[in-house]
């Protein structure tokens, strides 16, 4: 990426979806002066912010209508690879404005993991990176420490998922930012929590999810233990985060104040184990792989098998799983007789949950799939049109209409220090020079 | 469970958790009329709440200090079996007061694990007026019906805004309000294999299997309870409430994310990978001489410390290892080698082997071993609770943790209809003449033990 260097005029690219012109809670002081020759633009409705009204959210995004519900919000991410960016991805499908910051050159590590790619990048990058601006900034660099302070003082909520212990020593810690901001949701991820004997451990999906027990309890009854086919340790902690962060928001109205949220891997993995985990902790009882089935539940379906329902041993739940075995057997062997589509249509009717074992292409024929926006298309500024897997949830007073394409790295880091930080292009200019921050070719 | 018949004098059972008296969006007019005789008293801090603000909190949560983000909030819950109670757990954990409302006899279906498919329904439709009162004074509603059954009831989204216009409606399905499957019953077996999930999970080849635990219920458990949260920051700004749509389907396919985009945009098919992972190598368990142990080498400088660990230090000059895309090429042959060499030894001296290697590795634990874990400890995810009839209870904890309090008030589990009465008092206040007639018409059931 070369450096670039500004020449008169501002770039008059738009500024994206929702803009969050001001924080609204720094301190006037602080602001005042980077703000004193610049009174901020807002794009959205067009409406200049007074420089007197440092407090307040963008006038324009107050009004509701179709707006997410954390329009005028702005996320400051400093994470990478799954759980951390799944999190603000959801936060910026809700409205937010997310500021990704990665490093010179490599950024984001799941950039690079491929194959497929598409264009130059990587599927699994496009994944889970929609609608967020990316800056460059190098950590290293104290001039780019500097600017995510600055960016730090002026946003609602930071996100990241360092070791416990590296940003403080960086002067980017809870404590250090509160103390300018202090209404900042501050949320770290990790691995194992931000404190205690396995604090220092490096945090990966599948680890967390072998310590956690969840290996252990997934896979065939005779066989090895294996993973969830996608990481859902990490998927599972993004979730908790981005409702931790917005439980925090919810607060922060109440209290003025900002908080830190530790969320990790295994806490979020032996959360979910719910049912299993109270199996043990109460009655001492072992979990073990059950392959589809479940430990609890004996499925009970008419399969023109009538005289199985006058069976007292297979009356009750209860019983049929004592006598799993040989109730099982004679279900499979019946099941083996027709074909899976002929089945689904003679169960349809019935009251009875059945379906499919769907691969990933019947996945994405199915109508319901579709029907829910699951297949969300987008244009990408190099790799041209891609396709992601689309919200899970939708709301009733918004339509995930506005979304934008995973950004190329640091593709916004001019337009963020000049909108959002309110520089002038010399500094601008100096910090590209000095390669504390990069800026992308394409804008 | 007896009917009980109140005697005069009130129960003094403390409210429990977090108080939440009134809503904050509730029209004056339907509330007044409830209210006139019975100015609400809140137990946390003792304060009394004046009839003439019925738009505001209960004045004493409003410090903020030790509470949780959403002490002052009431959530009904309409939820049965996970993903509709593990999201309201999780409100609940964040200090809302939480009404899980259930049908007499029988309850949330989890209670027995039994059938049924075709549920005995119409003792819960002769509480669906209640049910309505209770929406028209709670900020969340929180329900896992059929799409389509609580509108007939009259307590559908439509209805229910029309009384309380900020009452923010969360809805849990199988597959989604509308569409060719909304009408599915919805589980998450069967959506775990409807959405992929279970193609993608099992041996390398082998059958697919689901995850061990409910992931898709629990997905859509924890996208709901970020959704609410969501809408609750919007009625801040708007004064609204919304109707939120969550499903089993949309949950578990947003979650498929690189095993989706694959598919999507270079045509891909997904398989199984045992505990490997597609796309990084070396990124899996590995047998050891006693068991089995997960190594996570995302990165060149990673692999070239496993190979230092494993005393393999040849492979680490091999071209074709390299770097990560040409391990992936080779992972055949290199998987092999360093396969051989983990069965030599046993997990624990592995373990010990790798420390402060900064490669992530860790073993996979049965049940006994995590609960075992000092970092699991540590983490306080195992709670302990008094339950009335139980006795101590012990239930994994709460995953994450905020600065600004603890999660130091829990109450246990509570036994159906045990707090009935507290709520027709307290939540709607309503006068002992009315609770008697509700529960000798069998209408509300209160269990012995409240």
């Amino acid at each position: 990426m070369r450096s670039l260097t500004l020449t008169g005029g501002k770039m008059s690219a738009p500024f994206g979806r929702s803009t969050r012109c001001l924080s609204a809670r720094s301190p006037v002081g602080l602001l005042s002066q980077l703000r004193r020759n610049h009174p901020v633009r807002c794009p959205l409705g067009e409406r200049r912010l007074s420089q007197a009204r440092p407090a307040l959210y963008c006038a324009c995004v107050s009004t509701g209508g179709q707006r997410g519900p954390l329009e005028g919000l702005t996320v400051l991410d400093l994470t990478r690879v799954l759980a951390g960016p799944f999190a603000t991805m959801i936060l910026g499908d809700l409205g937010a404005q997310v500021i990704k910051v990665e490093r010179p050159g490599a950024g984001d590590d799941t950039r690079t993991w491929g194959p497929p790619f598409v264009g130059a990048e990587s599927a699994y990058f496009l994944s889970v990176n929609r609608n967020k601006k990316s800056i460059s900034v190098d950590l290293k660099h104290p001039r780019g420490v500097g600017v995510i302070q600055e960016l730090a003082a002026v946003c609602d909520v930071l996100v990241e998922n360092f070791l416990p212990g590296k940003l403080p020593r960086l002067g980017l810690g809870y404590e250090q930012l509160c103390a300018v901001n202090p209404g900042l949701v501050y949320c770290s991820i990790s691995g194992y929590g931000q404190t205690g004997p396995r604090a220092q451990s490096p945090g990966y999906d599948s680890i967390a999810s072998a310590v956690s027990g969840m290996m252990h309890i997934t896979g065939s009854e005779d066989g090895e233990p294996v993973r969830p086919g996608v990481a859902m340790t990490d998927l599972a902690t993004g979730l908790y985060a981005h409702g931790a962060v917005m439980a925090a928001l919810l607060q922060r109205h109440k209290t003025g104040r900002g908080v830190h949220i530790d969320c990790n891997l295994l806490s979020s993995q032996v959360s979910c184990l719910t049912h299993i985990a109270a199996n043990y902790l109460n009655g001492g009882q072992e979990a073990r792989r059950w392959g589809t089935a479940h430990e609890s539940i004996v499925p009970y379906q008419v399969l023109k098998l009538n005289e199985l329902t006058n069976k007292p041993e297979y009356k009750s739940n209860k019983l049929r799983v004592q006598n799993r075995r040989e109730l099982l057997h004679t279900l499979s062997q019946r099941f083996l007789q027709e074909k899976t589509a002929d089945w689904l249509r003679e169960f349809e009717g019935s009251g009875v949950p059945v379906g499919p074992i769907n691969n990933i292409q019947e996945v994405f024929s199915d109508p319901q799939v579709k029907h829910n926006g699951l297949i969300q298309e987008m244009e990408h500024p190099t790799a041209g049109q891609i396709t992601v897997p689309g919200p899970a949830v939708r709301f009733s007073s918004f339509a995930h209409d506005k979304a934008t394409p995973p950004p190329l790295i640091g593709q916004h880091t001019v337009q963020v220090l000049r909108h959002t930080l309110s520089y002038s292009d010399d500094v601008i200019n100096a910090l590209l020079e000095s390669k504390a921050v990069t800026q992308n070719e394409v804008s």
